[in-house]
């Protein structure tokens, strides 16, 4: 699989920022065209979920959510045995770990759509069940490392999420509307390419900027952000081979396995760790685990859900 | 004398848990490199994009080198502080 032409705007973006360019977008377009990205990929995902709903699709929605569960507590040993980070520290990154990216996601869902490769279109929802166990995760290890948040403070903060709330209500409105939904899809469909470039041109921009902070740790930070999403992917993609998912959804579950969170979780370690060092987290997975998958990452992961789909 | 004692004590319980997690995190970045390297050589026939994993690994490799080389030598310079403070 060749690395697609959208994947160059994040080359883009980040070149201009290493070299010094003054490239920016204006306040509040990058969140703007997050937004728009959330809600087309909820949106199609729940029109997908209307045509396919089966009680099979349940049962594999539970079996994500023990996935997202598992994430977590792979990463957060390494974080504290190796990498020597502080209890709350090593926490906050391991949750990142264990959520999922949407741009990742969607620079995947791109991919195989340009090489017209077929997959479980109902993802999506998949892609909201994974942001959550990855935050209740968050609450035990904070326990675990002296936090005090109460379970019921913790889902109401969930479900106040943004990616959450754009998402599931995205996935909503797609499975309720079904054919009405057409009317919407000029919009959310037809430009999702173009608006993914800008994203990942504002991405390119973001992740040079936390490559500059790498400064304590970098270079564990580095490994553990390069082979941390390896690991994952591994296990997302004997997980996807083992539900029966085609190839292009055995690539998508090794790609939300393989991704770190850089929205929900940064912004609900926050609240849930608020003595933790929360630049450790955001500088991994947007400045180092992010380029990764999407520039070198994703061919592999390619090769190797093709590779599971051929074991029969 | 007692207050010497415990000085370095103190560094040199400081220094060898120091110097343990500078080594784990030596050799965990050198496999890391390796596995990078190794997914390169695997996927290098379909892979138009593995000279990058190539790079990575290499990169990471020499990162870990110049951390360590850098980190025994401010371990050193550490010691010889606080020989000289002991001293004093």
């Amino acid at each position: 699989m060749q690395i697609d032409v959208i994947v160059l705007f994040f080359l883009l973006g980040f070149v201009a920022k290493l070299i010094g360019s003054n490239l920016r977008f204006p306040d509040g377009f990058h969140h703007s065209i997050s937004i728009f990205l959330m809600l087309a990929i909820g949106i199609k995902g729940g029109i997908a979920l209307s045509e396919n709903f089966s009680t099979s699709i349940l049962i594999q929605a539970g079996l994500f959510t023990l996935l997202g569960l598992a994430l977590p507590f792979m990463a957060y040993p390494v974080l504290k045995l190796v990498g020597g980070f502080e209890k709350k520290d090593s926490a906050a990154i391991a949750a990142h770990f264990g959520s999922v990216s949407i741009g990742t996601y969607a620079v995947a869902v791109a991919l195989l759509e340009s090489q017209n490769v077929a997959y479980e279109a109902y993802f999506p929802l998949f892609v909201v069940l994974l942001e959550f166990p990855a935050m209740f995760i968050a609450v035990f290890l904070a326990k675990e490392a002296g936090g005090k948040l109460q379970l019921g403070e913790l889902s109401q903060q969930i479900l106040k999420n943004e990616s959450i709330v754009l998402l599931f209500g995205g996935l909503l409105i797609g499975f309720v509307a079904q054919a009405q939904a057409v009317k919407l899809m000029p919009l959310f469909n037809d430009m999702f390419y173009g608006v993914l470039a800008l994203f990942l041109l504002a991405m390119g921009i973001d992740a040079a900027d936390k490559v500059k902070l790498l400064k304590q740790n970098s270079v564990f930070l580095i490994a553990f952000g390069t082979l941390t999403p390896v690991i994952n992917g591994l296990v997302g993609g004997v997980f996807g081979y083992l539900l029966g998912f085609s190839v292009g959804g055995i690539f998508l579950t090794i790609v939300l396995s393989a991704s770190a969170s850089y929205i929900a979780v940064p912004i609900a370690m926050r609240t849930l760790l608020p003595d933790a060092n929360h630049s450790f987290g955001m500088t991994t997975s947007l400045g180092i685990t992010f380029p990764f998958n999407i520039l070198a990452g994703m061919p592999v992961y390619w090769l190797f859900a093709h590779w599971l789909s051929k074991i029969a | 004398m007692q207050l010497i004692c415990h000085n370095s004590a103190v560094t040199r319980s400081y220094n060898g848990a120091n110097s343990l997690k500078n080594k784990i995190q030596f050799i965990y970045s050198q496999f890391t490199a390796l596995v990078m390297v190794a997914i390169g050589f695997i996927t290098a026939e379909h892979n138009p994009g593995s000279w990058m994993l190539f790079a990575l690994g290499g990169a990471i490799s020499i990162l870990a080198f110049s951390q360590i080389k850098s980190r025994k030598k401010s371990d050193v310079m550490a010691i010889k502080n606080a020989k000289t403070q002991a001293s004093q």
